[in-house]
């Protein structure tokens, strides 16, 4: 379109300027109706451009950041927020009452397009509250993803939840058309959902996931040598569960997730911090979001899924909750003191991934350094192997990089984390002693 | 020993270096034409840049010493740093001694810090690939931006891959620089304009539903300004279009 001609479409009418307030407002509820979703990633697809705008890279732009230090990457907003159902931890849900609106595929898919070509996002985000019935929800998500890969000719990332208790049919146009799909677990258990989510249930989450995950599994398999490949969600699927509604443990929530990464092939769990939008008498009345714990969740996560480590090395029964003072891996480390201290210039590559604060870059550059020579503590700085918790557990040449510490309790101490976690850790403090006097039955 | 001074691109660097090994001498200072020479009393030799010497150089650099490591002093070239062009001539000295295993060599500390000024280039063009920010203008879009390091050549492809069908252009105000896609190719080009401000009612309008969203999308009790500055610098608000105005640095 030419600027002469979009001049004289905004300046016609008073009617124009209207359309376009109501186009401002609609976003800032159907914005704010969204972004207690966590998940933002754009990474994993490198849909190519196919002659209309937009592509994917296989690791994912941020665009911005918002002042809670989080990364813009998709616009993220909601076809929807005219919800049928009454979660209660949702600012959405049916009883709650907030304004509501929708936008029409059309709109959403104009916007998404206006935005890209700025350049301020990566892609879309799209999910939706459900509007009249789950399948009705999926039609209109449908319609707008199908009007920005067909009429608008768009390859950049989309992102698409699936709305649980719509149909697998469904759910699979979808998943041919989005780079990634996702259904949120929202829970950490069945009895908690049934608790919270009475309209929800666990199979109208799994049945969906696994079905997608079949359909990815096919279709990477099809694509396999082959550049004619069928694109099925291509950046696979993910999932998100809410910490701190209900009163699940670490244990069982990291266990629920390595189950979930073996069973469904997940890329992602995300955790997200339950930020109180009720007084539900159901739920905790916490006075800040348990935002430490959710910190600590991602690094046990990634240690999961990069680190080589299993739940049960982190935590067990009797000790179910993860370390709120150190990171996981420190935690596991203090445990396992007789595996300690280890030659750099010797150790192998999964054992140097298992030093606190060696991380899976730092591990590459060491194999590849000492190969040249042997390591001595000057290298590893010049190298960039933060050593500020490292030089606990290391060997340089046979020399250690520290005063040996003897008692753990000391050890402990030294390597806790400092200053900004500190806050975190007194709002913590502060949710647990509240737990304690919550009146909120909890679910076991 | 002498000090040369060269037109700042990287084919004019190769063509003293080239010099350099012919004449099997040691520089006192290498700089761009343009960044004052501190006071130096030493004699001056002006190289102009020379096509046929820098090419003869870059391949037998990337026979020595392999193409990632000619691909690392590129970019660490275009860091732009102060006297980092000494650092940059010890990189290849050591080259010529190690070849294939320089890059292996993480512990001299001349390795070590070409590849920190590579990061820092390879970092700041992530940044932007995020932080351009096109505004529509007529029948092309517009991006002003001021990054630290020498970004322009290395924006090219990601831009013309990802709007094949559109007219852009990326400003780099500040070294008065611009990258032109004209729907075929893109080439870098001089661009003395002051960075352009306004665009009209229709641009207007989406640059006021991206501060909407920006503003909402954020989680109160989420809040957390050190992290956002850590990830996106305040000198790079003066282009924003989600900053409100009154915050961007002054002269936006
Ligand atoms: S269905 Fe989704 S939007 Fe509706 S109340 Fe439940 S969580 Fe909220």
């Amino acid at each position: 379109m030419t600027f002469a001609a979009s001049v004289e479409e905004f300046e016609g009418t008073e009617e124009a300027m209207t359309v376009f307030m109501t186009l401002s407002e609609k976003l800032a509820v159907l914005a704010g109706a969204a972004k207690y979703d966590v998940s933002c990633s754009s990474s994993g697809s490198s849909r190519k451009n196919a002659g209309g705008t937009g592509n994917a890279g296989p690791a994912g732009i941020c665009h911005s950041w918002t002042e809670d230090g989080r990364c813009v990457s998709l616009l993220k907003v909601l076809l929807s927020n005219e919800c049928v159902y009454d979660c209660a931890y949702c600012v959405n849900r049916s009883s709650n009452d907030v304004p509501r609106s929708h936008f029409t595929p059309e709109e959403m898919a104009e916007l998404t397009m206006q935005f890209y070509k700025r350049n301020y996002i990566e892609g879309l985000f799209l999910s939706s509250a459900v509007h009249r019935t789950p399948d009705y929800t999926m039609e209109m998500m449908l319609r707008t993803i199908t009007l920005l890969r067909r009429e608008h000719r768009f390859s950049g990332y989309i992102h698409a939840k699936v709305i649980p208790g719509a149909s697998l049919e469904l759910a699979s146009r979808l998943g041919a058309l989005a780079d990634r799909v996702s259904v949120n677990i929202e829970l950490p258990s069945e009895e908690s959902l049934r608790f919270l989510a009475p309209q929800k249930s666990k199979h109208s989450v799994l049945a969906p996931m696994s079905h997608l995950s079949e359909s990815i599994r096919e279709a990477a398999a099809s694509g396999k040598g082959s550049s004619r490949s069928l694109l099925f969600a291509p950046a696979g699927q993910s999932t998100q569960l809410i910490v701190g509604a209900t009163g699940e443990s670490d244990f069982r929530i990291l266990r629920l997730s390595e189950g979930l990464y073996r069973r469904y092939s997940l890329k992602r769990v995300y955790y997200s911090a339950y930020v109180p939008v009720s007084d539900d008498r159901r739920l905790p009345a916490l006075a800040a979001p348990p935002l430490l714990r959710e910190h600590r969740l991602y690094q046990a996560d990634w240690l999961l899924r990069f680190y080589g480590f299993h739940p049960e090395e982190l935590l067990d029964e009797t000790n179910p909750q993860l370390d709120a003072a150190v990171d996981p891996k420190v935690a596991w480390a203090l445990r396992n003191l007789h595996l300690f201290p280890l030659e750099v210039n010797t150790a192998s590559y999964e054992m140097l991934l298992r030093v606190p604060g060696i991380g899976v870059t730092s591990a590459k550059r060491i194999l590849t350094a000492r190969k040249v020579r042997r390591l001595e503590e000057e290298h590893l700085r010049r190298l960039g192997v933060v050593l500020k918790r490292g030089r606990f557990f290391l060997l340089c040449n046979g020399r250690s990089l520290a005063q040996p510490v003897g008692d753990p309790v000391r050890l402990r101490n030294l390597l806790c984390d400092r200053t900004k976690e500190r806050t975190a850790l007194r709002n913590e403090m502060r949710r647990r002693q509240l737990l304690l006097f919550s009146p909120a039955e909890m679910p076991v | 020993m002498r000090v040369y001074v060269y037109d700042g691109s990287f084919e004019g660097l190769l063509t003293v270096f080239h010099g350099l090994f012919r004449d099997k001498a040691q520089p006192l200072a290498i700089h761009r034409r343009g960044v004052a020479a501190q006071g130096f009393l030493a004699e001056t030799v002006e190289v102009e840049a020379d096509p046929a010497k820098a090419d003869t150089l870059y391949e037998a650099m990337e026979r020595r010493m392999t193409p990632r490591a000619v691909r690392l002093l590129y970019l660490a070239h275009l860091s732009e740093e102060r006297d980092g062009e000494m650092r940059l001539f010890a990189f290849v000295c050591r080259g010529g001694q190690l070849g294939e295993r320089l890059l292996d060599d993480l512990g001299d500390p001349g390795v070590a810090v070409v590849m920190r000024m590579a990061n820092r280039v390879e970092r700041e063009r992530e940044r932007f690939l995020g932080l351009v920010r096109f505004r529509e203008a007529g029948t092309f879009f517009y991006a002003p931006i001021e990054p630290a390091c020498r970004l322009l050549p290395l924006l090219g492809d990601h831009f013309a891959r990802r709007f094949p069908s559109m007219k852009w252009m990326i400003h780099d105000v500040g070294r008065k620089e611009a990258l032109v896609y004209d729907e075929e190719e893109w080439y870098l080009t001089p661009c003395d304009l002051p960075g352009v401000t306004d665009f009209g009612p229709r641009e207007e309008h989406y640059q006021h539903l991206w501060r909407t969203y920006f503003a909402v999308a954020a989680v109160e009790n989420r809040k957390n300004p050190e992290r956002q500055r850590n990830r996106m610098p305040k000198k790079t608000w003066k282009w924003l279009v989600e900053i409100p105005r009154g915050k961007r640095e002054p002269g936006a």
